[in-house]
């Protein structure tokens, strides 16, 4: 996540992805600034919770080389807002889930559920569409208000006995 | 920007209506609208004898219209409703899995574990 932070007052050039179709939505987008074409993909792990296995999505970030673009750019999924705007901060937004059985916890996890791009006009997020599919979103926020921002949808079921909670922060990366 | 060539989504496809569409090829429960039989916990199982082949194929089908993308460990299916599948090889329960999840009115999700002939529940790894 550090190499986000990096990107803090250069200068964005473009949002792009080998998938990224209209729907701003797929496992892998590019972020290209001056300085660096950085990856963000959508993971799945297997995680055990009671008797059950849990796929648990998480974001990673790598630094990747121009050469990955040329396919973006041949099937045009490449898009442009904030083309040029100076990158002011990045902020990532952490969900910490809990979960408790007849009240007595037994179930935590936690994670950066999204990435926050802040320019002058207002903010490029991109989030985990799913805690449990490695799949990630794309929107345009005017503000980042932690109760306007998306929700991440998951398979967390409960019931009368097993309860979940997801706890939301916002933490800003430094430059 | 954001529209070219190359293979993006087939008009009116949507992964509701292949579920509909393969209802009658692999083992459906009209009753839960879900594919397979129950097996441990909330996961549903399809019996095969080369449930590697099976998985694969049902995923095949199952993502048709969809834009499919490789993954780590797999590949996933999306739809332009946001509706995916989710294919892996290996889980941890040892086989192949696929995990469907259907946005909308209608919407379920589940996963579904592929095991050799000979399956019984309560009998897993």
């Amino acid at each position: 996540m550090e190499l986000l932070g990096k990107q803090v007052g250069s200068s964005f050039s473009h949002l792009a992805g080998p998938t990224l179709w209209h729907h701003l939505t797929a496992p892998k987008v590019y972020i290209t600034t001056e300085k660096a074409v950085i990856e963000l993909e959508a993971n799945c792990e297997e995680m055990k919770f009671g008797e059950e296995w849990l796929d648990i999505s998480k974001i990673n970030v790598d630094e990747v080389d121009v050469s990955v673009l040329e396919d973006c750019f041949e099937n045009g999924n490449v898009y442009k807002k904030f083309s040029g705007q100076e990158i002011k901060s990045v902020s990532l937004v952490k969900d910490k889930i809990t979960g408790s059985l007849d009240r007595v916890p037994n179930f935590e996890y936690t994670c950066h559920s999204a990435v926050a791009i802040e320019f002058a006009e207002g903010y490029l997020l991109i989030s985990l569409e799913d805690h449990n599919l490695p799949m990630l979103s794309i929107t345009y926020q005017e503000n980042l208000d932690i109760e306007t921002l998306p929700q991440v949808s998951n398979e967390f079921e409960e019931d009368l006995n097993q309860h979940f909670n997801v706890h939301r922060e916002i933490e800003a990366l430094k430059r | 920007m954001g529209s070219g060539t190359g293979g993006g989504f087939s008009g009116g496809a949507s992964l509701a209506a292949n579920v509909a569409k393969l209802a009658g090829k692999y083992e459906f429960n009209k009753l839960s609208g879900k594919f397979g039989v129950s097996g441990e916990g909330k996961s549903r199982v399809i019996v095969s004898d080369n449930p590697t082949a099976t998985a694969q194929s049902f995923f095949k089908d199952l993502s048709a219209g969809g834009k499919v993308s490789e993954v780590s460990k797999g590949k996933i299916a999306i739809f332009s409703d946001k509706s995916t599948v989710f294919f892996r090889e290996t889980s941890s329960s040892g086989g192949p899995a696929v995990n469907i999840k259907l946005t909308g009115i209608k919407g379920q999700r589940y996963k579904i574990r592929f095991e050799p002939t000979g399956w019984t529940k309560g009998k897993d790894k």
